[in-house]
């Protein structure tokens, strides 16, 4: 893992055309600012992570869900 | 289904769904008496999704999202549901999603904005004109 120190206003490039800034820092929390192409996907990680349990989770309660709709 | 959305018959997710990068192509099948339809994966038939039409889930969303340019004009959304605890209750992905092209061509999104919820709570489960949130 690289890990780099910087202060708010600075910023760090990754890979081609991705602009990452520190825009202030308040208490235990970092703004982040993100300049990125369009296409490039920008998302917490957690959020990611949130829907590949639900995309299971879902999955796993479609026989549950249907017998839900029989009986409704 | 309730919302004025045609979907096709067979879906392709050239990216597959979050967390599931190798579920390309899933079959369509609407189910009777019910505004939901299912979605089978075809090369594992026992991983499938129940989804409604997002508008049914949450009005308007498919409309926000084209006016923020993160849906296509021609796209259709469809959001994926699940079950939790005991008592059941249903929820719809919002947070994640399907957007489907006329030609089938299909991406799940991941929206950040808050208002989309992973879990949006289904009220009834036949959504019609009135659907729960």
């Amino acid at each position: 893992v690289l890990v780099l120190t910087r202060r708010p206003g600075q910023s760090i490039i990754v890979g081609d055309g991705v602009e990452l800034f520190v825009v202030r820092i308040e208490g235990d929390r970092v703004v982040l600012g993100i300049d990125a192409p369009r296409e490039v996907r920008v998302v917490r990680s957690e959020l990611l992570r949130d829907l590949e349990d639900e995309n299971r989770a879902s999955s796993e309660a479609r026989a549950h869900i249907r017998a839900l709709i029989s009986g409704s | 289904m309730s919302s004025d959305v045609t979907v096709p018959s067979v879906l392709w997710l050239a990216e597959g769904l979050v967390g599931l990068p190798d579920c390309h192509t899933l079959d369509v099948q609407p189910i009777a008496g019910a505004s939901f339809v299912e979605l089978i994966n075809r090369d594992e038939p026992l991983m499938g999704w129940l989804a409604a039409s997002a508008d049914d889930v949450r009005p308007g969303m498919t409309e926000a999202l084209r006016a923020t340019g993160r849906v296509e004009p021609d796209e259709v959304l469809l959001v994926l549901l699940a079950s939790h605890g005991e008592p059941t209750i249903v929820t719809a992905n919002l947070a994640g999603p399907v957007a489907i092209r006329p030609d089938g061509n299909a991406r799940q999104l991941v929206l950040e904005d808050p208002a989309y919820e992973v879990r949006a709570r289904l009220t009834r489960l036949a959504p019609t004109t009135d659907p729960g949130r």
